[in-house]
């Protein structure tokens, strides 16, 4: 994300230098302005060799001499903004909107520092602001429904994105964060839709994965797995969509393939604990109990806190007729908080 | 799934036998002196063998017999596709299969043409052995037994499920305190698991050979041992005649038994426990008949009912279960087929009746299984059967499975079976059910934002297959005297309170004084314990449908009638703080006034007492009135004024603490005392 942002107030200032550039050639510069832009240039070509301080000094006096002088606010509020000083940032936004007749990049920079803040409330109104300045600014409606979906607010984020779209017909990205928020209301035909227009503009990895996720949520654990199966092709290192491609194969009793695809997640990323978890349920469903048990040990071992490796380790001593390992493993899960396995104690243990 | 493992190395080890023996031996072989021109003598003696097994095989279908005489004849010349497919038949016809496939197989190679049959019986064995996929293949092209072939396909496609679906459940040889090198079969239980009644088919003292090479069936028992181990099981001489018998149903509480006889086409025999012994078993009057067969039987819960299992005619094919009910004479008449849900043109057999009182289990060939006979329930609510289900594997194979017992709490099971690793032909075997799929949660993680690494992670639960446990009470008592504590011989009535129907008598047995009652849920019960000579002893049970299953063990002390004894009357009620009697009541006051007029020299008192709610006053107040609404209840039925009188306690006389709701509704009682006798 910071990359990105970085990447956009290059952008903008580049766009916002050459606009400057443009109205050099027909504005007549006066001498004070003239020492304005001097000392402007001097703070881009510090700025360029990352001598932030010095590109402050020269920005300050730039505006000390022309306070009308927008282009030096917002290259100051970018230097603000990438030194992490946000207060800073979002004050020289502010005078740069005063100044600037372009407002709405800026009012889109400070919405973004207010939700890099999770200050959402804040972050909302510039965005507004920018909406208001700009009714074509799709990143603003974009970052809207960024904000909306962390707020669990699905049906605003998807009139968000519907309008990113209309704005910008080929940005997969909304087209996957869309299917997303359709997901999380359960219109997983829809969501599939739109994950699989984002494919058409984009082939990535991750929307191959979200489409194999909802494809899991509606059963069709053959298609999930074609899926995750893309997405590895497009990214070897993609170990999410290993993990999950295992539990959809456990859902299809394919628990070799399962037990495979989990030892490769895990080879990509030894300590994703997901992974040896779910390994273990599959060695427990292919009869593999001694080997189930050792993926549980290990994440006892890591986590002695976490319930559900209890539950299953106990589910597993269960088949090997080890009751009282088992009575002891449920034991531990009830007492941190698994509530089944209180049922368990209670049925399987007191008689 | 340890057993199908075992089924497929017996499956590979027999391919890998036959492919050796493919190649080191040649084509058919006929039994002709062109074939054994050195062997004269020998071809005739195993010419000879042949045609005494051929007659045994075609006309007595003494496969034993002839398999015999077959054997012989193959250790001349094993390399006859006649032989060798007849061989397979008799192994096939005497339920060992798996030792006759090794045969079809050889028959096969020696002449692949020799019989059409052979191809259906290769599905059959493939089926056997799991290998449903190659099984269909068989039976797709067999060009005989086309009916037969189509409902063994099916019966492929519905392993493939089953095997998918595996119950959880570990299987285990009872042992050889129970099983020995013979064959043992039709486990029986009590509804509390711990005596088992078996028919074996091993020798010992005076036991004869029946005409199939066999010692004659007998029945045994075992009684479970405090380390859960069954003990040696012993011959029950009581129930054993010269010929076949064999167990076929039990009461719940073990006191009445079913046993079958080779009588009249096969008959039902039952006898009923006195000095702790079975008496002489007597033909079931009302459900034998002379030109059918009858066979297994099973109690209801409430002893009222027989279901049993008979080929007469009308039925809907073969044997079908049926049910038979007690009439007031104490006889079984009212004889109902179960009805097409239940069965089928094909065999229903070995049926059981659990003491839910509504949960029947048999065996069937004609419901969608996996093969051969398999084991089903079906649950009678609403006024009928629901669809038989499928027990599962691996308690149902692609074999045999039958005579499928439970205990009351739904979780061991008996059955036998001649699966491999057992001590001898059929063996009993002990099934403990795990119950449903214990739960399992996975991880699965989604970047679902685009510009966003912020994972989004799921928990999800594997789905599990939701098995209810059985609903009833398990009341297990033993009545004894009060002061000797000695056991007494009781009558033990139950009684629907919501309408005061008698619904079963009972009785304790007559040496130790214990019983065992099954109380499914959704009654309000009375149960009733009257013995000669003492006050009668009564208890509320009042299940609602959701009362799950529990197990409740009681000494019940009778107390002799004597001057100063008191009772209490558990199933007396009252309207909410008020004296007016309920209708639920009336049984209990009935058995008050019969108490009475059976002891005609007796005056008792009649004592109301309360909880400590309320005050003092009002408490002694309603006891009192509570105490005069029984005694007018006595004097209007005709017990005369002067041999009753009423007293109010109030919270005076607690017999629990009031500090608990199940303690202040003990209190809230009434009693009966003698003062004069």
């Amino acid at each position: 994300m910071k990359k990105y942002i970085l990447i956009s107030l290059i952008t903008i200032f580049f766009i916002s230098f050459s606009n400057a550039q443009k109205k050099d050639s027909i504005i007549v510069i006066e001498s004070t302005e003239h020492r304005a832009e001097q000392l402007y240039n001097n703070a881009v070509k510090s700025y360029e060799e990352k001598a932030y301080t010095e590109a402050i000094n020269f920005l300050q006096l730039s505006i000390a001499e022309n306070q009308t002088f927008s282009d030096a606010y917002f290259l100051l509020a970018v230097i603000y903004s990438e030194n992490n000083n946000k207060q800073q940032a979002i004050k020289t936004l502010n005078d740069y909107i005063l100044q600037s007749e372009y407002k709405d990049t800026a009012y889109y920079l400070i919405a973004k520092i207010y939700y890099e803040d999770k200050q959402y409330d804040s972050a909302v109104v510039y965005l507004s602001n920018s909406i208001q300045n700009n009714p074509k600014y799709y990143q603003s409606y974009y970052l809207q429904s960024i904000i909306c979906f962390e707020k669990a607010q699905y049906e605003d984020a998807i009139l968000n994105l519907t309008k990113v779209i209309e704005i910008q017909p080929n940005f997969a990205h909304a087209f996957n964060d869309r299917g997303s928020a359709k997901r999380m209301l359960e219109k997983y035909d829809e969501a599939i839709d739109d994950y699989s227009m984002a494919i058409v503009i984009d082939k990535k990895a991750i929307y191959y994965n979200n489409r194999g996720s909802v494809k899991m949520k509606i059963e069709k654990y053959k298609e999930a797995i074609d899926d995750y199966s893309a997405a590895i092709v497009l990214d070897s290192n993609y170990f999410i969509a290993l993990n999950n491609r295992g539990v959809a194969k456990i859902e299809i009793k394919d628990y070799k393939g399962a037990i495979t695809d989990f030892t490769l997640c895990l080879e990509k990323q030894k300590d994703y604990y997901s992974a040896i978890s779910n390994r273990g349920i599959a060695y427990y469903k292919s009869k593999r109990y001694k080997e189930a048990i050792a993926d549980f040990d290990t994440l006892i071992a890591v986590n002695p806190s976490d319930g559900t490796s209890y539950l299953h380790r106990a589910n597993t001593k269960e088949m090997i007729r080890d009751k009282e390992g088992a009575c002891q493993d449920w034991q531990k899960a009830a007492d941190l908080g698994i509530d089944v396995a209180k049922n368990y104690v209670k049925n399987q243990c007191h008689q | 799934m340890h057993k199908f493992c075992n089924m497929m190395k017996k499956f590979i080890y027999t391919i890998c036998f036959l492919f050796f023996v493919c190649i080191s031996y040649g084509q058919n072989k006929e039994f002709t002196k062109i074939a054994f021109p050195d062997n004269t003598k020998e071809l005739r003696a195993a010419q000879s063998n042949i045609k005494k097994g051929k007659k045994a095989f075609e006309k007595y279908a003494d496969y034993r017999e002839a398999m015999k005489y077959f054997l012989k004849a193959n250790d001349f010349n094993p390399k006859n596709a006649e032989l060798n497919y007849k061989i397979f038949l008799c192994y096939y016809e005497l339920y060992m299969p798996e030792n006759g496939f090794s045969y079809l197989e050889q028959a096969i190679m020696l002449d692949s043409n020799y019989h059409p049959d052979m191809l259906f019986y290769r599905g059959v064995m493939n089926q056997y052995y799991y290998k449903f996929d190659t099984a269909i293949y068989y039976f797709t092209i067999a060009k005989t037994m086309k009916n037969k072939a189509i409902k063994h396909i099916n019966e492929c496609h519905t392993g493939k499920l089953m095997l998918e679906n595996e119950v959880r459940c570990f299987i285990d040889n009872v042992g050889e305190n129970v099983n020995s090198e013979e064959d043992e079969y039709n486990p029986i239980i009590t509804a509390d698991g711990t005596t088992l009644y078996f028919t074996s088919r091993r020798g010992g003292k005076n036991i004869d050979y029946a005409p199939d090479g066999k010692y004659y069936e007998n029945i045994y028992v075992s009684e479970l041992n405090p380390n859960k181990q069954w003990d040696k099981a012993e011959f029950v001489k009581e129930l054993n005649s010269e010929t076949h018998d064999a167990v076929q149903g039990l009461s719940h509480d073990g006191l009445k038994i079913v046993i079958y006889r080779n009588d009249n086409n096969g008959d039902l025999y039952e006898s009923k426990k006195r000095n702790n012994k079975f008496q002489n078993p007597k033909p079931i009057p009302g459900i034998n008949r002379t030109e059918s067969h009858e066979t297994s039987a099973a109690y209801s819960f409430d002893g009222k009912t027989i279901y049993f299992c008979s080929d007469r005619q009308g039925g809907y094919g073969k044997h079908d279960i049926y049910k038979a009910t007690l009439n007031k004479k104490g006889k079984f008449d009212k004889i109902e087929n179960l009805g097409s849900v239940i069965n089928t043109e094909e065999e229903e057999r070995c049926v059981f009746a659990h003491p839910d009182g509504k949960t029947i289990y048999f065996s069937s060939q004609g419901h969608d299984g996996m093969g051969g006979y398999d084991i089903y329930y079906s649950t009678f609510e609403n006024n009928q059967w629901s669809k038989p289900v499928n027990v599962g594997y691996p308690i149902n194979t692609p074999g045999d499975d039958i005579y499928f017992v439970i205990t009351a709490d739904g979780k061991i099971g008996y059955y036998a079976s001649n699966q491999s690793g057992g001590m001898g032909g059929k063996d009993i075997y002990l099934i403990t059910l795990l119950g449903p799929e214990k739960l399992f949660v996975y991880n699965t993680e989604d970047n679902l934002l685009a510009e966003s690494v912020k994972p989004f992670t799921e928990s999800k639960s594997i789905k599990t297959l939701d098995i209810e446990p059985p609903k009833l009470t398990l009341l297990k008592g033993t009545v004894v005297d009060e002061e000797t504590k000695t056991p007494i011989f009781a009558d033990i009535d139950l009684y629907n309170l919501e309408n005061n129907e008698l619904l079963a008598s009972f009785e304790s047995n007559d040496i130790t004084g214990k019983f065992l009652l099954s109380l499914p849920s959704g009654k309000n019960y009375s149960v009733n314990v009257k013995a000669q000579d003492y006050l009668f002893h009564s208890q509320n049970f009042n299940l609602p449908d959701s009362a799950g299953y529990q197990e409740i063990e009681q000494i019940i002390e009778l107390k002799k009638i004597e001057i100063g004894k008191e009772i209490v009357l558990n199933n007396i009620f009252f309207e909410f703080n008020k004296a007016t009697l309920l209708k639920e009541s009336i049984n209990e006051l009935e058995n008050v006034y019969k108490l009475l007029v059976d002891n005609p020299n007796i005056s008792v008192e009649i004592s109301g007492h309360t909880d400590n709610v309320g005050s003092a006053t009002y408490n002694n107040k309603l006891s009192l009135e509570r105490a005069n609404s029984v005694v007018k209840y006595l004097i209007d039925k005709g017990i005369a004024t002067e041999r009753l009188s009423a007293v109010g306690y109030g919270f005076d006389k607690p017999i629990a603490p009031n500090t608990s709701e199940e303690g202040r509704q003990k209190n809230r009682r009434t009693e009966f005392k003698i003062l004069e006798k």
